[in-house]
């Protein structure tokens, strides 16, 4: 069971409306797919075959958060149709993807964890940065960053784990404060 | 495993400091829309005209313009004498369905699912890649892109060219052309239809194409199907030790029309205009179908597509069905409470058992609409005694909690062959599953909280709550001693049960739930008598309807 779904009216749909509608979710529509553990590629496309599926339904009937309830779904739907025959590759919990994303958009559409992250990256020393950019945005391994940052691999090791801290910390004191 | 806050910022921190941010899919989404993806397969090899439209898939990348995302893709093989290669071997995996090749040339035909998943073909031109009849295909060429085919389509590869670059790397591309169905790159956003596919395909006998792809699908879902008999039969079993529900005292001979039962409330009218038919053929279907999809899941099997697009279109009727009652206002803190609110869940019922031919009785019609009538009244009295100060959590708990003893009073009066056609059996005892229950509304707006024991789960509370409120030290201090007696009244029969593979696929049992429920409902009174909360506080505190759920780590 979901959230309604009114009927398929492909030739009376308001074009217009449908655009925006996609204007309006697309972006947390292709968050929550990476929180569910795909690729930025397949985010792109599951992105596109969700709102393609929900072509000539009225949703925006249900309000914006009745509408990004039923968007999730049926995202949620594509991707598991797509790791069905793939579940060695899911790696994370979908629960806790589920519990992650609404972390995330507890407070608005996820924009304000966003702007603390970006924020609390900024604050953090040069080195850090580049380890964390290093680790998480290019999946170098912890021996590649110890020889670009000249450091051992068990400095770098705890240089990720004191600045991951550090940001967690910072994210949540930001997001507590506002 | 990984917390959801660290999971959350994990995967942001992936995308910010690699700067990979949601772009603006709109143009593509609208061209998606009009180049006609959700005509199905069938429309699409019987739409006319369709012929004149046929365009050629440029797979790949064009010679030269980024030759370096093109290494990698496809592996050049010069043989060992030196002379140029005659075909390419592209390398891929099949992420679904069944990828079949048929080879214009020697050694002939090569299937490959997505079980087998990597491929490295010799492709050449005249060669033919086929999707199964009733599944879509995906293939991926590692990060170049991904070639999805609707079901049934037939690409014939009418152009390979390439050049090889220094360091045994090559650059080229494909040219393929859908003679049937039709097919999309993720790459460049470009799509190819086919014509009328039976004129296609008897201009090119002898591929084999449509028996070989139809073979393949109907075994998948036969051995699905066959699997989900034996979960059944074992299902059965177990649940045959549950206790029989009473039979009503004086059951009536069948035949009531299916038309709406009125339930005094101001939604009758709405009600009037549904129908009933339709719905009752949805949730039939969609309870079949779930029951499958259920029990392959709790097997922890693979659901085949068909399934779940079954269950899917069950669904959207229904609640397009019911769309204009429930914008109606049906009264309801979340639209799972408004669908189960006794005005909808009693013609749920009747048009259900109506769909299933074993339409209720009169003494049941009648018995159903007075306990729904009886919740009509309640629910108002309920409302009237709700103040400023009552608490989101406390509204949504109370309305569930009735919502469930209104259903199963409503569920008693079935007879036992009516019950079968709802009952989950023992999965129905999980939330998310059973839509005659109130699994579905507990499985909404949940949290679960996995900690090591129960101090850290004190720790994680008392931290989480300071953080969410804003609390200063002095009143994180009073708050200890809450949630420790939060902790020490959750009973032993849940807290010290570790999650199970159902609970990890947020299917955790309902009680479980329940009691988490009503335990944070009971702290949350306390802290906001007990703790000083500012007004600001306060507020936080009344909006806050997450339903935390523990568990202890084995």
């Amino acid at each position: 069971m979901a959230l309604p779904s009114p009927a398929d009216e492909s030739e009376s749909t308001d074009r217009e409306a449908f655009a925006e509608l996609v204007r309006t979710h697309q972006a947390a529509i292709w968050r929550y797919l990476r929180f569910l553990g795909c690729s930025v590629a397949e985010a792109d496309d599951l992105t596109q075959d969700t709102f393609v599926a929900v072509f000539g339904r009225a949703l925006h009937r249900f309000g914006k958060a009745g509408a990004a309830g039923y968007l999730r779904r049926v995202a949620r739907n594509s991707f598991l149709k797509l790791r069905q025959a793939d579940q060695a590759t899911r790696t994370v919990s979908p629960a806790v993807a589920e519990a992650a994303f609404d972390w995330f958009c507890r407070r608005d559409d996820g924009e304000r964890v966003v702007e603390a992250l970006r924020r609390c990256v900024a604050r953090l020393d040069p080195a850090a940065r580049r380890a964390l950019t290093q680790r998480y945005a290019d999946d170098a391994p912890r021996s590649q960053i110890a020889r670009d940052l000249g450091m051992s691999e068990h400095g770098v090791k705890s240089l990720l784990q004191r600045s991951y801290a550090r940001l967690r910390a910072c994210i949540q004191r930001r997001l507590a404060d506002d | 495993m990984t917390e959801p806050l660290d999971h959350a910022i994990e995967t942001l921190l992936r995308d910010e400091l690699a700067s990979r941010r949601p772009t603006d899919l709109t143009d593509r989404v609208l061209s998606a829309v009009q180049s006609g993806p959700r005509q199905s397969p069938a429309e699409s090899r019987l739409a006319p005209g369709r012929r004149s439209g046929r365009r050629e898939l440029l797979l790949g990348i064009a010679l030269g313009a980024v030759a370096a995302s093109v290494i990698g893709f496809w592996h050049l093989h010069f043989p060992a004498d030196g002379t140029p290669p005659t075909a390419l071997r592209v390398a891929g995996h099949v992420m679904q369905g069944t990828l079949t090749w048929q080879s214009a040339a020697p050694p002939g035909r090569v299937s490959v699912s997505a079980t087998d998943r990597g491929f490295a073909l010799p492709l050449q031109r005249g060669d033919h890649l086929v999707a199964a009849p009733s599944q879509r295909l995906h293939i991926a060429f590692d990060q170049h892109g991904r070639l999805e085919l609707q079901p049934a389509t037939c690409l014939e590869v009418t152009n390979v060219e390439w050049k090889p670059l220094t360091g045994g790397f090559v650059a080229g591309s494909i040219t393929v052309t859908a003679l049937v169905g039709a097919a999309t790159w993720y790459g460049d956003g470009q799509t190819v239809d086919g014509p009328d596919g039976s004129l296609v395909i008897a201009a090119s006998p002898g591929t084999g194409v449509t028996p070989a792809a139809a073979t393949g699908s109907a075994r998948e879902l036969a051995i699905a199907h066959r699997r989900i008999a034996e979960l059944e039969n074992q299902l059965q079993d177990r649940t045959a030790a549950m206790p029989d529900r009473p039979v009503p005292d004086d059951p009536l001979p069948a035949g009531a029309a299916i038309d709406d039962i009125a339930t005094g409330s101001v939604f009758d009218s709405r009600l009037a205009a549904v129908d009933w038919q339709t719905v009752g053929t949805a949730v039939t279907g969609y309870l079949d179908v779930q029951k499958q999809i259920e029990l392959l899941r709790a097997a922890g099997e693979p659901v085949p597509m068909e399934l779940q697009a079954t269950a899917d279109r069950c669904e959207s009727t229904l609640f397009e069905q019911l769309a204009s009652t429930l914008e109606d206002g049906v009264p309801g803190v979340t639209v799972a409470a408004q669908i189960h609110h006794p005005a909808i869940m009693t013609n749920l019922f009747h048009s259900a058992m109506a769909a299933a031919g074993m339409p209720l009785d009169e003494t049941q019609r009648r018995w159903l609409t007075d306990i729904g009538q009886r919740y009509v009244a309640e629910d108002a009295a309920r409302r009237a005694g709700y103040g400023p100060d009552t608490m989101d959590l406390e509204r949504a708990v109370d309305e569930i909690q009735m919502q469930h003893r209104c259903i199963a009073e409503q569920r008693r009066m079935l007879r036992p062959e009516q019950e079968a056609v709802l009952s989950f059996g023992e999965l129905g005892e999980r939330a998310g599953i059973d839509p005659f229950g109130s699994g579905y509304q507990w499985s909404k707006n949940n949290r679960v909280l996995e900690v090591a024991d129960r101090a850290a789960l004190a720790q994680r509370a008392s931290s989480g709550y300071a953080s969410e409120l804003g609390l200063t030290d002095s009143q994180t201090e009073v708050l200890r001693p809450m949630i420790e007696r939060w902790v020490s009244r959750w009973p032993a029969l849940w807290l010290d049960r570790p999650m199970d593979d159902y609970d990890r696929n947020s299917r955790i049992h309902i009680e479980r739930i329940r009691t988490a429920a009503t335990l944070q409902v009971d702290l949350m009174r306390e802290m906001a008598h007990g703790l000083g909360l500012s007004p600001e506080q306060l507020e936080r505190l009344r909006r806050q309807s997450r339903i935390f759920i523990p568990f202890l780590r084995p």
